[in-house]
Protein backbone atom coordinates (compact mmCIF):
# COMPACT_ATOMS: atom_id res chain seq x y z
CA UNK A 1 0.00 0.00 0.00
CA UNK A 2 2.36 2.82 1.12
CA UNK A 3 5.65 2.69 -0.56
CA UNK A 4 9.09 2.47 0.99
CA UNK A 5 10.11 6.27 0.33
CA UNK A 6 6.77 6.98 2.76
CA UNK A 7 7.30 4.84 5.19
CA UNK A 8 10.71 6.06 5.28
CA UNK A 9 9.36 9.28 5.93
CA UNK A 10 6.70 8.31 8.42
CA UNK A 11 8.81 6.85 10.71
CA UNK A 12 10.72 9.81 11.28
CA UNK A 13 8.64 12.59 10.03
CA UNK A 14 10.75 16.23 9.69
CA UNK A 15 9.25 19.29 11.09
CA UNK A 16 7.50 17.55 13.70
CA UNK A 17 6.05 19.48 16.71
CA UNK A 18 5.17 23.01 17.97
CA UNK A 19 6.83 26.15 17.27
CA UNK A 20 7.87 29.06 19.80
CA UNK A 21 7.30 32.41 18.56
CA UNK A 22 4.99 31.30 15.44
CA UNK A 23 2.91 34.41 13.99
CA UNK A 24 0.33 32.07 11.80
CA UNK A 25 -1.33 28.97 13.27
CA UNK A 26 -3.66 27.06 11.40
CA UNK A 27 -6.14 23.95 12.45
CA UNK A 28 -7.87 21.68 9.93
CA UNK A 29 -9.71 18.48 10.93
CA UNK A 30 -11.56 16.65 8.57
CA UNK A 31 -14.95 15.45 9.48
CA UNK A 32 -15.05 12.62 7.73
CA UNK A 33 -12.27 10.53 9.31
CA UNK A 34 -11.12 12.94 11.79
CA UNK A 35 -7.35 13.01 11.09
CA UNK A 36 -6.33 16.74 12.60
CA UNK A 37 -3.84 18.62 11.33
CA UNK A 38 -2.00 21.88 13.18
CA UNK A 39 0.59 24.03 11.20
CA UNK A 40 2.59 26.66 12.53
CA UNK A 41 4.38 29.29 10.63
CA UNK A 42 7.45 32.12 11.35
CA UNK A 43 6.41 34.74 9.13
CA UNK A 44 9.05 37.65 8.72
CA UNK A 45 8.75 40.85 7.81
CA UNK A 46 9.17 40.16 4.13
CA UNK A 47 6.45 37.61 4.60
CA UNK A 48 8.68 34.32 3.95
CA UNK A 49 7.93 31.99 5.77
CA UNK A 50 11.32 31.01 8.28
CA UNK A 51 9.92 28.44 9.66
CA UNK A 52 7.08 25.85 9.27
CA UNK A 53 6.28 22.94 11.74
CA UNK A 54 3.11 20.76 11.99
CA UNK A 55 1.56 18.31 14.64
CA UNK A 56 -0.93 15.41 13.35
CA UNK A 57 -3.24 12.99 14.78
CA UNK A 58 -4.14 10.70 11.89
CA UNK A 59 -3.12 8.27 9.26
CA UNK A 60 0.25 7.77 7.55
CA UNK A 61 -0.49 9.51 4.32
CA UNK A 62 -1.58 12.52 7.04
CA UNK A 63 1.53 12.52 9.02
CA UNK A 64 3.90 12.94 5.83
CA UNK A 65 2.22 14.79 3.64
CA UNK A 66 2.40 17.30 6.75
CA UNK A 67 5.51 17.12 7.40
CA UNK A 68 6.23 17.36 3.37
CA UNK A 69 4.25 20.82 2.65
CA UNK A 70 6.36 22.39 5.72
CA UNK A 71 9.31 21.41 4.01
CA UNK A 72 7.88 22.79 0.92
CA UNK A 73 7.30 26.06 2.75
CA UNK A 74 10.48 26.88 3.88
CA UNK A 75 11.75 30.22 2.61
CA UNK A 76 8.79 30.68 0.48
CA UNK A 77 6.98 33.91 0.24
CA UNK A 78 3.51 33.86 0.94
CA UNK A 79 2.21 33.93 -1.92
CA UNK A 80 4.72 30.85 -3.08
CA UNK A 81 3.14 29.40 -0.46
CA UNK A 82 -0.21 29.32 -1.37
CA UNK A 83 0.72 27.40 -4.55
CA UNK A 84 2.47 24.36 -2.97
CA UNK A 85 0.01 21.87 -4.06
CA UNK A 86 -0.40 17.78 -4.08
CA UNK A 87 2.12 18.06 -6.91
CA UNK A 88 4.82 19.39 -5.19
CA UNK A 89 4.52 17.72 -1.93
CA UNK A 90 4.41 14.52 -4.21
CA UNK A 91 7.81 15.39 -5.10
CA UNK A 92 9.11 14.96 -1.83
CA UNK A 93 7.18 12.21 -0.61
CA UNK A 94 6.42 10.57 -3.77
CA UNK A 95 2.64 8.86 -5.03
CA UNK A 96 0.58 7.80 -1.97
CA UNK A 97 -1.63 5.23 -2.53
CA UNK A 98 -4.85 6.11 -4.18
CA UNK A 99 -7.46 5.65 -1.04
CA UNK A 100 -5.32 7.84 1.40
CA UNK A 101 -4.40 11.10 -1.37
CA UNK A 102 -6.87 13.35 0.42
CA UNK A 103 -4.60 13.63 3.54
CA UNK A 104 -2.21 15.78 1.08
CA UNK A 105 -5.10 18.42 1.16
CA UNK A 106 -5.40 18.30 5.10
CA UNK A 107 -2.29 19.77 5.63
CA UNK A 108 -2.72 22.20 2.50
CA UNK A 109 -5.97 23.86 4.03
CA UNK A 110 -4.11 23.61 7.32
CA UNK A 111 -1.34 25.93 6.05
CA UNK A 112 -3.85 28.21 4.36
CA UNK A 113 -5.56 28.28 7.78
CA UNK A 114 -2.40 29.49 8.99
CA UNK A 115 -1.64 32.04 6.99
CA UNK A 116 -4.88 33.58 7.53
CA UNK A 117 -4.05 33.84 10.86
CA UNK A 118 -1.21 35.30 10.44
CA UNK A 119 -3.28 38.13 8.45
CA UNK A 120 -5.65 38.40 10.92
CA UNK A 121 -3.26 38.62 13.77
CA UNK A 122 -1.55 41.36 11.75
CA UNK A 123 -4.42 43.33 10.71
CA UNK A 124 -5.01 43.74 14.69
CA UNK A 125 -2.15 45.02 15.47
CA UNK A 126 -1.91 47.54 12.64
CA UNK A 127 -5.07 48.44 14.20
CA UNK A 128 -3.60 49.00 16.99
CA UNK A 129 -1.66 51.50 15.61
CA UNK A 130 -3.67 53.06 12.96
CA UNK A 131 -2.63 51.39 10.24
CA UNK A 132 -4.08 49.62 7.03
CA UNK A 133 -2.63 46.05 6.37
CA UNK A 134 -1.64 45.63 2.92
CA UNK A 135 -1.88 41.86 1.82
CA UNK A 136 -0.09 40.78 -1.18
CA UNK A 137 -2.24 37.55 -1.80
CA UNK A 138 -5.82 37.82 -2.21
CA UNK A 139 -7.41 36.40 0.46
CA UNK A 140 -10.01 34.42 -1.30
CA UNK A 141 -7.17 32.10 -1.72
CA UNK A 142 -7.78 31.34 1.43
CA UNK A 143 -9.83 29.21 3.98
CA UNK A 144 -13.77 28.89 2.39
CA UNK A 145 -12.58 28.06 -1.13
CA UNK A 146 -11.31 24.60 -0.11
CA UNK A 147 -9.77 22.87 -2.89
CA UNK A 148 -12.26 20.00 -3.20
CA UNK A 149 -10.58 16.35 -2.22
CA UNK A 150 -11.92 14.77 -5.63
CA UNK A 151 -10.14 17.19 -7.85
CA UNK A 152 -6.72 16.39 -5.39
CA UNK A 153 -8.08 12.39 -6.56
CA UNK A 154 -8.41 13.28 -10.12
CA UNK A 155 -4.88 14.84 -10.51
CA UNK A 156 -3.28 12.02 -8.79
CA UNK A 157 -4.50 9.39 -10.66
CA UNK A 158 -4.22 11.23 -13.99
CA UNK A 159 -0.44 12.04 -12.76
CA UNK A 160 -0.19 8.02 -12.20
CA UNK A 161 -1.64 7.14 -15.66
CA UNK A 162 0.75 9.44 -17.22
CA UNK A 163 3.81 7.65 -15.35
CA UNK A 164 2.46 4.64 -15.93
CA UNK A 165 1.88 5.40 -19.44
CA UNK A 166 5.70 6.69 -19.72
CA UNK A 167 7.06 3.29 -18.17
CA UNK A 168 5.19 1.46 -20.54
CA UNK A 169 6.84 3.26 -23.36
CA UNK A 170 10.30 3.52 -22.06
CA UNK A 171 9.55 -0.51 -21.40
CA UNK A 172 9.16 -0.78 -25.12
CA UNK A 173 12.77 0.38 -25.90
CA UNK A 174 14.75 -1.64 -23.48
CA UNK A 175 17.11 -3.65 -24.95
CA UNK B 1 14.54 -7.29 13.36
CA UNK B 2 12.60 -9.24 15.50
CA UNK B 3 8.87 -10.66 14.26
CA UNK B 4 5.79 -10.59 16.36
CA UNK B 5 2.65 -11.86 15.12
CA UNK B 6 -0.47 -10.75 16.91
CA UNK B 7 -3.17 -11.07 14.64
CA UNK B 8 -3.97 -14.57 14.69
CA UNK B 9 -8.09 -13.65 14.37
CA UNK B 10 -7.08 -12.16 11.07
CA UNK B 11 -5.17 -15.83 10.33
CA UNK B 12 -2.95 -18.09 11.48
CA UNK B 13 -0.24 -20.40 10.72
CA UNK B 14 -0.38 -23.70 9.33
CA UNK B 15 0.22 -26.14 12.20
CA UNK B 16 2.91 -28.87 11.09
CA UNK B 17 0.38 -31.33 11.97
CA UNK B 18 -1.75 -29.73 9.60
CA UNK B 19 0.40 -29.03 6.81
CA UNK B 20 1.20 -33.29 7.62
CA UNK B 21 -2.02 -33.98 7.10
CA UNK B 22 -2.27 -31.90 3.99
CA UNK B 23 0.83 -32.95 2.09
CA UNK B 24 -0.53 -35.91 1.12
CA UNK B 25 -3.78 -34.92 -1.24
CA UNK B 26 -0.96 -32.67 -3.06
CA UNK B 27 0.77 -35.28 -4.89
CA UNK B 28 -0.15 -38.96 -3.30
CA UNK B 29 -4.13 -39.26 -2.91
CA UNK B 30 -4.59 -36.17 -5.54
CA UNK B 31 -7.80 -37.81 -7.56
CA UNK B 32 -10.67 -35.71 -8.41
CA UNK B 33 -13.23 -36.88 -5.43
CA UNK B 34 -16.15 -37.13 -7.80
CA UNK B 35 -14.55 -39.64 -9.75
CA UNK B 36 -15.64 -43.19 -10.03
CA UNK B 37 -12.31 -44.46 -10.08
CA UNK B 38 -9.64 -45.22 -6.84
CA UNK B 39 -7.94 -42.19 -7.24
CA UNK B 40 -11.29 -40.61 -6.79
CA UNK B 41 -12.50 -42.90 -3.84
CA UNK B 42 -9.32 -42.58 -2.14
CA UNK B 43 -9.21 -38.59 -2.49
CA UNK B 44 -13.19 -38.83 -1.23
CA UNK B 45 -12.53 -41.25 2.16
CA UNK B 46 -10.17 -37.81 2.75
CA UNK B 47 -12.74 -35.20 2.54
CA UNK B 48 -15.29 -37.90 4.73
CA UNK B 49 -12.55 -37.93 7.31
CA UNK B 50 -12.36 -34.94 7.56
CA UNK B 51 -16.00 -34.12 7.37
CA UNK B 52 -16.44 -36.69 10.21
CA UNK B 53 -13.81 -34.61 12.34
CA UNK B 54 -16.01 -31.13 11.90
CA UNK B 55 -18.80 -32.99 13.06
CA UNK B 56 -17.67 -34.52 16.03
CA UNK B 57 -15.92 -31.13 17.07
CA UNK B 58 -19.18 -29.38 17.49
CA UNK B 59 -21.43 -32.65 18.50
CA UNK B 60 -23.06 -32.98 14.83
CA UNK B 61 -23.58 -35.48 12.33
CA UNK B 62 -21.81 -35.70 9.45
CA UNK B 63 -24.34 -35.51 7.33
CA UNK B 64 -25.22 -32.18 8.23
CA UNK B 65 -21.47 -30.47 7.20
CA UNK B 66 -21.17 -28.81 4.50
CA UNK B 67 -17.39 -27.90 3.05
CA UNK B 68 -17.05 -24.20 1.90
CA UNK B 69 -14.22 -22.29 0.26
CA UNK B 70 -14.60 -20.01 3.96
CA UNK B 71 -16.28 -18.42 6.55
CA UNK B 72 -17.66 -15.48 4.44
CA UNK B 73 -19.41 -18.25 1.89
CA UNK B 74 -20.82 -20.46 4.74
CA UNK B 75 -22.14 -16.50 6.25
CA UNK B 76 -23.62 -16.32 2.15
CA UNK B 77 -25.48 -19.58 1.73
CA UNK B 78 -26.46 -19.62 5.36
CA UNK B 79 -28.11 -16.13 4.74
CA UNK B 80 -29.72 -16.35 1.89
CA UNK B 81 -29.88 -19.76 1.49
CA UNK B 82 -32.55 -19.25 4.48
CA UNK B 83 -34.06 -16.27 3.28
CA UNK B 84 -34.96 -18.03 -0.21
CA UNK B 85 -36.01 -21.16 1.42
CA UNK B 86 -38.44 -19.32 3.96
CA UNK B 87 -39.96 -16.17 2.05
CA UNK B 88 -43.14 -17.31 1.43
CA UNK B 89 -43.11 -17.20 5.23
CA UNK B 90 -42.13 -14.32 5.68
CA UNK B 91 -39.41 -11.74 4.59
CA UNK B 92 -38.02 -10.31 7.61
CA UNK B 93 -34.28 -11.07 9.24
CA UNK B 94 -32.43 -10.18 12.73
CA UNK B 95 -29.22 -9.56 13.30
CA UNK B 96 -26.94 -7.11 15.01
CA UNK B 97 -25.03 -4.24 14.20
CA UNK B 98 -21.22 -5.75 14.99
CA UNK B 99 -21.74 -8.78 12.80
CA UNK B 100 -18.75 -9.75 10.43
CA UNK B 101 -19.18 -7.81 6.44
CA UNK B 102 -19.93 -11.37 5.31
CA UNK B 103 -23.06 -10.87 7.10
CA UNK B 104 -24.25 -8.28 7.03
CA UNK B 105 -23.66 -7.43 2.97
CA UNK B 106 -25.58 -10.34 2.88
CA UNK B 107 -28.59 -8.65 4.44
CA UNK B 108 -28.36 -5.59 2.32
CA UNK B 109 -28.42 -7.70 -0.52
CA UNK B 110 -31.66 -9.13 0.72
CA UNK B 111 -33.11 -5.97 1.10
CA UNK B 112 -32.44 -4.36 -1.81
CA UNK B 113 -34.35 -7.93 -2.41
CA UNK B 114 -37.30 -7.07 -0.84
CA UNK B 115 -36.70 -8.17 2.33
CA UNK B 116 -36.71 -6.36 5.66
CA UNK B 117 -33.54 -6.89 8.31
CA UNK B 118 -33.38 -5.38 11.68
CA UNK B 119 -29.73 -4.43 13.16
CA UNK B 120 -29.93 -4.22 16.93
CA UNK B 121 -27.90 -2.23 18.43
CA UNK B 122 -25.35 -3.79 21.27
CA UNK B 123 -24.03 -2.38 24.42
CA UNK B 124 -20.74 -0.71 25.43
CA UNK B 125 -19.73 -4.19 25.78
CA UNK B 126 -20.88 -5.46 22.45
CA UNK B 127 -23.62 -7.41 23.77
CA UNK B 128 -27.12 -8.22 21.85
CA UNK B 129 -29.75 -7.97 24.38
CA UNK B 130 -32.35 -10.95 24.66
CA UNK B 131 -34.78 -8.42 25.03
CA UNK B 132 -34.23 -6.86 21.92
CA UNK B 133 -34.33 -10.16 19.93
CA UNK B 134 -37.77 -10.34 21.59
CA UNK B 135 -38.98 -7.08 21.16
CA UNK B 136 -38.28 -6.81 17.40
CA UNK B 137 -39.29 -10.49 16.63
CA UNK B 138 -42.41 -10.27 14.07
CA UNK B 139 -44.98 -12.70 12.68
CA UNK B 140 -42.95 -13.16 9.73
CA UNK B 141 -39.30 -13.06 10.91
CA UNK B 142 -37.46 -16.05 9.35
CA UNK B 143 -34.11 -16.05 10.67
CA UNK B 144 -31.98 -14.96 13.67
CA UNK B 145 -28.28 -14.41 13.11
CA UNK B 146 -26.36 -13.57 15.66
CA UNK B 147 -22.34 -14.69 15.68
CA UNK B 148 -20.66 -16.07 18.36
CA UNK B 149 -17.73 -14.12 19.27
CA UNK B 150 -17.10 -11.15 17.81
CA UNK B 151 -14.00 -10.66 15.62
CA UNK B 152 -12.75 -7.25 16.96
CA UNK B 153 -13.64 -7.33 20.37
CA UNK B 154 -13.62 -11.03 21.24
CA UNK B 155 -17.19 -10.28 23.13
CA UNK B 156 -18.92 -13.85 23.65
CA UNK B 157 -22.79 -13.61 23.02
CA UNK B 158 -25.42 -15.71 24.56
CA UNK B 159 -26.61 -17.76 21.65
CA UNK B 160 -28.18 -20.87 23.35
CA UNK B 161 -30.40 -18.00 24.80
CA UNK B 162 -31.61 -16.54 21.66
CA UNK B 163 -31.41 -19.52 19.64
CA UNK B 164 -33.75 -21.02 22.38
CA UNK B 165 -36.02 -17.44 21.69
CA UNK B 166 -36.02 -18.13 18.10
CA UNK B 167 -37.38 -21.80 18.45
CA UNK B 168 -40.08 -20.54 20.52
CA UNK B 169 -41.32 -18.15 17.51
CA UNK B 170 -40.63 -20.67 14.99
CA UNK B 171 -37.33 -18.98 13.50
CA UNK B 172 -34.71 -20.43 12.33
CA UNK B 173 -31.22 -19.29 14.24
CA UNK B 174 -28.09 -19.07 12.37
CA UNK B 175 -24.74 -18.57 14.26
CA UNK B 176 -21.02 -17.07 12.55
CA UNK B 177 -18.93 -19.30 14.65
CA UNK B 178 -15.91 -18.38 13.02
CA UNK B 179 -14.13 -16.73 16.24
CA UNK B 180 -15.73 -19.06 18.50
CA UNK B 181 -14.42 -22.24 17.47
CA UNK B 182 -11.81 -23.68 19.40
CA UNK B 183 -11.86 -20.53 21.59
CA UNK B 184 -15.43 -21.32 23.98
CA UNK B 185 -17.17 -24.99 23.84
CA UNK B 186 -19.26 -25.07 20.43
CA UNK B 187 -22.25 -28.06 20.88
CA UNK B 188 -24.79 -27.31 18.13
CA UNK B 189 -27.33 -29.90 19.63
CA UNK B 190 -26.87 -28.50 22.87
CA UNK B 191 -26.66 -25.01 22.06
CA UNK B 192 -29.79 -25.29 19.10
CA UNK B 193 -28.27 -23.96 16.68
CA UNK B 194 -29.61 -24.62 13.31
CA UNK B 195 -26.92 -23.63 10.70
CA UNK B 196 -23.41 -22.39 12.05
CA UNK B 197 -20.29 -21.09 10.06
CA UNK B 198 -16.35 -22.08 10.12
CA UNK B 199 -13.99 -21.59 9.07
CA UNK B 200 -10.16 -23.41 8.68
CA UNK B 201 -7.59 -20.50 8.72
CA UNK B 202 -8.39 -19.14 12.11
CA UNK B 203 -7.52 -22.90 13.72
CA UNK B 204 -4.18 -23.13 12.21
CA UNK B 205 -5.78 -24.67 9.13
CA UNK B 206 -5.56 -23.37 5.67
CA UNK B 207 -6.90 -20.20 4.26
CA UNK B 208 -9.65 -20.86 1.54
CA UNK B 209 -11.34 -23.57 3.80
CA UNK B 210 -14.49 -23.20 5.71
CA UNK B 211 -17.84 -25.63 6.31
CA UNK B 212 -21.41 -24.63 7.04
CA UNK B 213 -23.60 -26.92 9.60
CA UNK B 214 -27.11 -26.87 8.16
CA UNK B 215 -29.12 -29.09 11.15
CA UNK B 216 -30.98 -31.31 9.23
CA UNK B 217 -34.69 -30.48 8.66
CA UNK B 218 -33.76 -26.63 8.27
CA UNK B 219 -34.54 -25.34 4.74
CA UNK B 220 -31.95 -23.56 3.20
CA UNK B 221 -31.61 -23.13 -0.13
CA UNK B 222 -28.24 -23.61 -2.17
CA UNK B 223 -26.06 -21.21 -4.25
CA UNK B 224 -24.28 -22.63 -5.93
CA UNK B 225 -25.33 -24.46 -9.11
CA UNK B 226 -23.26 -27.17 -10.88
CA UNK B 227 -22.19 -30.21 -10.60
CA UNK B 228 -23.15 -33.25 -7.42
CA UNK B 229 -20.53 -32.21 -4.95
CA UNK B 230 -21.43 -31.99 -1.21
CA UNK B 231 -24.29 -33.67 -1.65
CA UNK B 232 -25.51 -31.84 -4.78
CA UNK B 233 -25.73 -28.62 -1.94
CA UNK B 234 -22.94 -27.05 -3.04
CA UNK B 235 -20.99 -27.70 -6.85
CA UNK B 236 -17.43 -27.41 -7.12
CA UNK B 237 -14.40 -29.35 -7.36
CA UNK B 238 -13.33 -30.34 -3.49
CA UNK B 239 -10.43 -28.46 -2.10
CA UNK B 240 -8.76 -31.94 -0.92
CA UNK B 241 -5.49 -30.75 0.98
CA UNK B 242 -7.49 -27.85 2.36
CA UNK B 243 -10.10 -30.05 3.39
CA UNK B 244 -7.89 -32.50 4.75
CA UNK B 245 -6.32 -29.92 6.96
CA UNK B 246 -9.24 -28.00 8.50
CA UNK B 247 -10.66 -31.67 9.59
CA UNK B 248 -7.10 -32.00 11.57
CA UNK B 249 -6.86 -28.53 12.62
CA UNK B 250 -10.70 -28.29 14.12
CA UNK B 251 -9.81 -31.52 15.75
CA UNK B 252 -6.78 -30.34 17.36
CA UNK B 253 -8.33 -26.96 18.46
CA UNK B 254 -11.21 -28.08 20.24
CA UNK B 255 -9.73 -31.58 21.92
CA UNK B 256 -8.11 -28.76 24.47
CA UNK B 257 -10.42 -25.56 24.54
CA UNK B 258 -10.18 -24.56 28.58
CA UNK B 259 -6.18 -25.65 28.62
CA UNK B 260 -5.53 -23.32 25.66
CA UNK B 261 -7.41 -20.53 26.50
CA UNK B 262 -5.95 -20.55 30.39
CA UNK B 263 -3.10 -20.13 28.50
CA UNK B 264 -3.56 -17.65 26.25
CA UNK B 265 -5.83 -15.79 29.56
CA UNK B 266 -2.10 -15.66 31.23
CA UNK B 267 -0.41 -13.87 28.55
CA UNK B 268 -3.28 -11.52 27.78
CA UNK B 269 -3.54 -10.47 31.51
CA UNK B 270 0.00 -9.84 31.29
CA UNK B 271 -0.01 -7.83 28.21
CA UNK B 272 -3.05 -5.88 29.51
CA UNK B 273 -1.79 -5.42 33.11
CA UNK B 274 1.49 -3.96 31.59
CA UNK B 275 0.04 -1.97 29.34
CA UNK B 276 -2.10 -0.30 32.04
CA UNK B 277 0.61 0.71 34.13
CA UNK B 278 3.20 2.12 31.29
CA UNK B 279 1.03 3.74 28.98
CA UNK B 280 -1.68 6.19 30.31
CA UNK B 281 -5.41 7.27 28.66
CA UNK B 282 -5.78 3.70 27.28
CA UNK B 283 -9.17 1.87 27.52
CA UNK B 284 -10.20 -2.28 26.77
CA UNK B 285 -12.76 -2.28 24.66
CA UNK B 286 -15.38 -4.85 25.06
CA UNK B 287 -16.53 -6.83 27.58
CA UNK B 288 -14.62 -7.45 30.87
CA UNK B 289 -15.61 -11.42 31.55
CA UNK B 290 -18.10 -12.59 28.74
CA UNK B 291 -15.08 -12.69 26.38
CA UNK B 292 -12.15 -15.01 24.47
CA UNK B 293 -8.99 -14.90 25.85
CA UNK B 294 -7.06 -14.00 22.66
CA UNK B 295 -8.24 -11.08 21.42
CA UNK B 296 -8.29 -7.78 23.15
CA UNK B 297 -8.84 -4.25 21.49
CA UNK B 298 -7.52 -1.59 23.30
CA UNK B 299 -7.75 2.46 22.46
CA UNK B 300 -5.00 4.93 22.96
CA UNK B 301 -6.04 8.26 23.03
CA UNK B 302 -4.33 10.94 20.66
CA UNK B 303 -3.35 9.12 18.15
CA UNK B 304 -4.96 7.58 14.98
CA UNK B 305 -4.49 3.97 14.58
CA UNK B 306 -3.45 3.43 11.28
CA UNK B 307 -0.37 5.66 12.62
CA UNK B 308 0.44 3.46 15.69
CA UNK B 309 -0.09 0.09 13.20
CA UNK B 310 2.14 1.50 10.51
CA UNK B 311 4.87 2.47 13.56
CA UNK B 312 4.44 -1.12 15.10
CA UNK B 313 4.88 -2.86 11.65
CA UNK B 314 8.38 -1.01 10.91
CA UNK B 315 9.25 -2.76 14.64
CA UNK B 316 8.28 -6.01 13.36
CA UNK B 317 4.87 -6.06 15.12
CA UNK B 318 1.77 -7.15 13.53
CA UNK B 319 -1.52 -5.62 14.73
CA UNK B 320 -4.97 -5.07 12.94
CA UNK B 321 -7.02 -1.86 13.37
CA UNK B 322 -10.06 -3.63 12.89
CA UNK B 323 -11.40 -6.59 10.77
CA UNK B 324 -8.83 -7.89 7.95
CA UNK B 325 -11.24 -8.37 5.66
CA UNK B 326 -11.65 -4.27 5.44
CA UNK B 327 -8.83 -3.11 7.09
CA UNK B 328 -8.03 -1.44 3.62
CA UNK B 329 -10.89 1.30 4.27
CA UNK B 330 -10.97 4.37 5.94
CA UNK B 331 -13.83 4.43 8.10
CA UNK B 332 -13.12 3.37 11.60
CA UNK B 333 -14.72 0.20 12.85
CA UNK B 334 -18.44 -0.61 12.91
CA UNK B 335 -17.90 -2.49 15.89
CA UNK B 336 -16.40 -0.10 17.85
CA UNK B 337 -18.60 2.55 16.88
CA UNK B 338 -21.97 0.31 17.72
CA UNK B 339 -20.17 -0.43 20.99
CA UNK B 340 -20.23 3.45 21.47
CA UNK B 341 -16.54 3.94 21.85
CA UNK B 342 -15.88 7.24 23.12
CA UNK B 343 -14.17 9.33 19.87
CA UNK B 344 -11.13 10.00 21.69
CA UNK B 345 -10.51 5.76 21.55
CA UNK B 346 -12.21 5.19 18.78
CA UNK B 347 -9.87 6.61 16.43
CA UNK B 348 -6.72 5.47 18.18
CA UNK B 349 -7.90 1.55 18.83
CA UNK B 350 -5.83 -1.51 17.95
CA UNK B 351 -6.85 -5.13 17.75
CA UNK B 352 -4.25 -7.56 19.69
CA UNK B 353 -4.89 -11.47 19.37
CA UNK B 354 -2.53 -13.78 20.41
CA UNK B 355 -1.68 -16.99 18.68
CA UNK B 356 -0.37 -20.77 20.60
CA UNK B 357 3.56 -19.74 19.96
CA UNK B 358 3.15 -16.53 21.65
CA UNK B 359 6.05 -16.32 24.38
CA UNK B 360 6.79 -13.89 27.68
CA UNK B 361 9.44 -12.35 25.27
CA UNK B 362 7.27 -11.11 22.91
CA UNK B 363 4.79 -9.59 24.81
CA UNK B 364 7.55 -7.65 26.50
CA UNK B 365 9.28 -6.48 23.43
CA UNK B 366 5.57 -5.56 21.88
CA UNK B 367 4.81 -3.42 25.61
CA UNK B 368 8.43 -1.62 24.90
CA UNK B 369 7.80 -0.62 21.36
CA UNK B 370 4.02 0.10 22.11
CA UNK B 371 5.40 2.56 24.44
CA UNK B 372 7.86 4.41 22.57
CA UNK B 373 6.08 4.68 19.81
CA UNK B 374 2.71 5.81 21.39
CA UNK B 375 5.34 8.23 23.10
CA UNK B 376 6.26 9.31 19.72
CA UNK B 377 3.12 9.76 18.04
CA UNK B 378 1.61 11.41 21.16
CA UNK B 379 4.47 13.92 21.45
CA UNK B 380 3.65 15.02 17.22
CA UNK B 381 -0.53 15.42 18.19
CA UNK B 382 -2.56 18.02 18.54
CA UNK B 383 -5.22 17.04 20.67
CA UNK B 384 -3.82 16.86 24.50
CA UNK B 385 -4.75 13.86 27.25
CA UNK B 386 -7.91 15.49 28.10
CA UNK B 387 -9.55 14.71 24.56
CA UNK B 388 -9.84 18.25 23.63
CA UNK B 389 -8.01 19.96 20.67
CA UNK B 390 -5.50 22.73 21.23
Amino acid sequence: MYSNRILELFKNPTNAGGLQGANGTGKYIDEACGDYVKIYLKIDENEVISEARFKAMGNVATIVASSAICSCLLDCKIDEALKVDADRICEVTGEFPADKVESINFAIQAVKLAIDNYYEKLEKEQKKLGKTVEKTVDKKQTIKNAEKTEDIVAVANERKAVSAAKAAFDALFEE
Amino acid sequence: MKKVYLDNAATTFCSNEVLNEMMPAFNAIYGNPNSLHSFGRDAAALIDHARDRVAKAIDAHSNEIYFTSGGSEANNWAIKGVAYANKHKGKHIITSKIEHDSVLESCKALESEGFEVTYLNVDENGLVSLADVIHYIKKDTILISIMAVNNEVGTIQNIKAIAKTAHENGIVFHTDAVQAIGAVKIDVEDMEIDLMSMSAHKLYGPKGCGALYIKNGIKCADLLDGGTQERKRRAGTHNVPAIAGFGRAIETATRDVIVNQQKIKTIRDYFVKQIQEKIAYTRVNGHQYQKVQGIVNIGFEMVDSEALLMMLDLEGIAVSTGSACTSGVAEKSHVLKAMRVPEEYLKGSIRFSFGKNISKEDIDYTIEKLVEIVGKLRSISPVTKTGRAK
